[in-house]
Parts: C-alpha cells; structure tokens; sequence
C-alpha cells in the first residue's frame, strides 16, 4: 500500500510539472508593451555597428571597447580574416529605416524595436536590416522582384551586453555582422 | 509403525467424506482469487505508469512543437531554428541558428543564400 502511495505522488507530481510546463508554453508572447517605464530602465539606448568581415586581408576600422571584446569572442568560429567597421550609429529607442552605409554605395536600412523587460533586460523585438542600395531596390522594382531582408530576427539583451549579430552565403567570402550594445546609463 | 499409520487413516474425517465437487471447487478457488492481495494492485499500478508516461509524452511533443513554431527559444539556445523568411520567388530561405561562445558573447547568425555585400 505504501508502495501505491509512492507510485501515485510520483505520477501526479509529474504530471502537474507536465502541466505547468504546457500552460507555460502556451502562454501568449509578452505584451508588445513595455512593462518597465523608460525612467525605470537602467539602459540609456543601443549602440550599433556594422563590421564587414571578410576572408581576405584589409585594413581593421577601430572598434568600442565593448565590441572588440564581443568581437574577439566570436572570431574563432568564424572564417573571416578581417574586420572591418562600415559604420555606427547611436539609438535611444524604436527606429525604423535608419540607414548604414556600406561598402562603396551601397546601403543599408535598420530596423529595431526594444522593448525593456525589467530594469537590466531588453527584448529586442525585432531588428531587421534590408537593402537600401537604390540601385538595387529600384532594378527589384522593375524586375517586380522582392528582395527579403538579411537578417530578421529577435533576442534579450542584458545591459552593458553586446550581441553579435550576423548574415553571409553559406560558402561565401564575406560576412555583414551587426554588434548591438545596451548602454547602461 | 504400519499400525499407527492405518490407526491415522481410519481415524481421518477427512478420508470418510469424499472429493469436493467440482461447483464447490470452482467457488471455493473464486474465493481465492478474489481475496488475494495485489491482483487489484498490480492492475492499478500498470494503469498508473501508463497514464504517467502518456502525460511525459504529451508534455515532451508539445514542447518540441513550441520550439519549432517559434524557431528561438529563450537565452538563444536552440540551435538551428526553422527558416524565418521564405522568398517565394527565389526559392531560397534564411536559416538561422544561436549560440552563446565560452567568453559569454551570444551570436545569431543568419545564412542567405542571396547575399551580396559587393
């Protein structure tokens, strides 16, 4: 009897772990509303900055402390020999079309929804960079031609974090990869 | 010593009546059966284990499911997730896959067969 006991209190705490699990799965997404007040967050806004990385030599751009850190993390398992900064640019908040430059006219347009968590933790929506070369858009148009975005994506960031985020071919040569960093105040 | 044995033989009540009939038997055996502990028990318990492991699987193919559906689970540990972003046109879809490096340093990367830098 005191066997079946034991088995029963297994099962049924099992089971409602299995539960909980479920109703915690199935909850619906955060609500796209902030449940920190800006006042309340303890990030100031996000730095970013589009590095090329490329498998043959050039020249290194300077690179923030912070990103060069991250950078030097993420090196060994990347194929990339060089990198090399194309540009930077500083947000307070949501932004939308913002744009990078790149390599000689092209052009890129940024993307990005934070939304603060708690008063350390940001969730980054969305942040999505497209193609804003107007060559290209305009050769897509006429083509009637739907160019998808590079990279479309989503991810918590801590403050003071910096995630690497970045796009290349399969086999390719070069690499765009974006380096966002909360910003503490 | 023969003596003693036909003594107890003759003096066996049980001698003097006969076989059981194969009803009182049957009921007699039924008894049995019925009042043995752990019939019952081994049943439920079998039930139980059973209920138990559906209840696991249940829980394990949802989950998997969500983090399929979802493609990211949460820290940026899954991976590789499903494509996010298929071009009808070109056939081609972004696969995208997280991981997090010794040093701390999470990366997302994303392969796009279409990508021109240059």
């Amino acid at each position: 009897m005191r066997r079946l006991s034991f088995v029963l209190v297994v099962v049924v705490v099992v089971s409602l772990q299995q539960l909980g699990g479920l109703a915690q799965t199935r909850q619906a997404p955060p609500d796209s509303r902030s449940p920190v007040t800006y006042v309340e967050s303890q990030i100031k806004g996000f730095g970013v900055t589009l590095v090329l990385g490329t498998r043959g030599t050039g020249e290194l751009g300077t690179l923030p402390a912070g990103v060069s850190k991250a950078l030097a993390d993420v090196k060994e398992f990347l194929p990339y020999k060089t990198y090399r900064v194309l540009d930077t640019l500083w947000m307070a908040g949501e932004t939308n079309n913002l744009i990078l430059r790149g390599l000689g006219d092209e052009k890129y347009a940024l993307g990005m929804r934070p939304i603060a968590q708690s008063a350390t933790r940001s969730r980054v929506d969305l942040l999505r960079l497209s193609v804003a070369t107007e060559a290209k858009l305009k050769a897509a148009e006429e083509a009637r031609r739907f160019i998808p975005p590079l990279i479309d994506t989503s991810f918590n960031i801590q403050v003071g974090e910096t995630v690497v985020v970045g796009t290349s071919r399969l086999d390719g040569d070069d690499a765009l990869i974006l380096l966002v960093t909360a910003v503490a105040k | 010593m023969n003596e003693l044995r036909r003594q107890l033989k003759e003096g066996d009540p049980l001698a003097q009546e006969g076989r059981l009939s194969d009803a009182d038997v049957e009921r007699i055996r039924h008894y049995i059966l019925v009042a043995q502990p752990g019939t019952e028990t081994k049943s439920k318990l079998v039930l139980l284990a059973i209920a138990g492991i559906l209840v696991l699987a249940a829980g394990v193919w949802v989950r998997r499911a969500e983090l399929i559906t979802t493609g990211v689970g949460e820290g940026g540990a899954l991976p590789i997730a499903a494509p996010r972003f298929a071009d009808t046109q070109t056939g081609s879809t972004l696969r995208e896959f997280q991981f997090s490096t010794p040093g701390g340093t999470r990366m997302i990367w994303t392969f796009n067969p279409t990508l021109e830098v240059r």
